[in-house]
């Protein structure tokens, strides 16, 4: 196996692994939104929450960030109560701000924090070199995100299907809106529990 | 019904991810030096889990800071590190030192290898009796050729190609 490899095994089984739930959570929060025929909104947004982790996962693994460990362990589940919120609160995405195509940019600016915590345990890991284990570290994490997000769209698509099952009998949301606020909900109740535990002061 | 399964799904959730996600994985460099036929290995593991780790082999006494002897340091190193050759011969290790930098040390092993390390076979197991998810990675440098091997919990011995 060649460092690269190495490596990137290394990232899909650290985003993959369950418990790297936080970081799993947060795709969830940021997927619980989008249907399949949404799928190039929800690239955008992962994409964006791609390129932020690998921004700070390279300044911090070449130490030209430090970051206080607990501060950034408390952000994370932040990130994900203020995405749960904002599915939550925005019914319309076509009359939100910027029609709503500002999601990539808090996705990208929640994955700087995501990826500070990465560096927090993975600074430690890089012995004589650091481009190619950083860079297959991310592919793996990547791939990771993938595998995570296909999984996390076939149960939301399966939870629709039950939701229109039930939703025959009569509902006052749509299927999708209640699909959204339910996995919304709950992601963001489980987050917040670890905000607390997890507070600096 | 519903609420209460709920429920239960959230506070298990929140009880058991609330400490943050770390990487246990600890990195052991092999060097082969074919002038003199010889192998420095170079383990690096974080000292509170090498301490944890080997309290419980040995039940060697820790100090302040995880300080711990080089003999136990030694022996969990030698017991969890295994090198054979061709012939199946478990290489013969010594101990050449250590080195700590902050929560990190790194642990010196040496030995020979008269034909090679091509063809020879790793084990490496540290920490797995601590992390399930514990992944160890063994670089492997023989003049030019390099090589990764990774170690999961389960894994038998890997041969170096």
């Amino acid at each position: 196996m060649s460092t690269f490899q190495t490596y990137a095994t290394l990232g899909f089984r650290h985003i993959a692994d369950l418990g790297a739930l936080d970081h799993i959570l947060f795709l969830v929060a940021l997927a619980a939104i989008y249907r399949l025929r949404d799928w190039r909104d929800a690239l955008w947004v992962v994409t964006a929450f791609t390129v932020g982790h690998s921004v700070t996962l390279a300044l911090a693994v070449t130490r030209v960030l430090e970051l206080p460990t607990t501060l950034i362990e408390f952000l994370i589940p932040i990130t994900i109560v203020v995405t749960g919120i904002e599915n939550m609160i925005v019914r319309d995405r076509r009359r939100a701000p910027w029609r709503g195509r500002y999601r990539p940019v808090f996705a990208g600016a929640f994955g700087l924090v995501h990826g500070a915590g990465f560096a927090n345990y993975l600074r430690s890991m890089f012995v004589d070199q650091i481009a190619l284990p950083l860079l297959g570290f991310n592919v793996g994490i990547e791939l990771g995100q993938i595998a995570v997000l296909t999984v996390v769209s076939i149960t939301l698509v399966g939870l629709d299907r039950a939701i229109e099952r039930v939703g025959r009998t009569g509902l006052v949301w749509s299927p999708h809106r209640l699909r959204v606020v339910a996995v919304s909900s709950l992601v963001t109740v489980v987050a917040f529990g670890w905000a607390i535990e997890r507070k600096p002061w | 019904m519903l609420q209460m399964l709920l429920g239960s799904f959230t506070a298990a959730v929140v009880s058991t991810a609330a400490a943050a996600h770390p990487l246990h994985t600890t990195i052991t460099q092999l060097e082969y030096t074919s002038e003199s036929r010889t192998l420095r290995v170079s383990m690096r593991v974080f000292v509170d889990d090498l301490a944890t780790a080997v309290r419980r082999q040995s039940g060697a006494t820790v100090g302040p800071n995880h300080a711990l002897s080089d003999a136990a340091m030694f022996a969990y190193a030698s017991a969890t590190l295994s090198l054979t050759d061709r012939a199946g011969q478990r290489l013969p290790m010594r101990w050449c030192g250590r080195r700590q930098t902050g929560d990190l040390v790194w642990l010196c092993l040496d030995g020979s290898a008269l034909r090679g390390v091509i063809g020879a076979r790793v084990d490496a197991r540290m920490l797995f009796e601590l992390y399930p998810d514990q992944v160890n990675i063994v670089q492997v440098t023989d003049g030019s050729h390099r090589q990764s091997l990774l170690f999961t919990r389960g894994d038998s011995a890997k041969e170096i190609r």
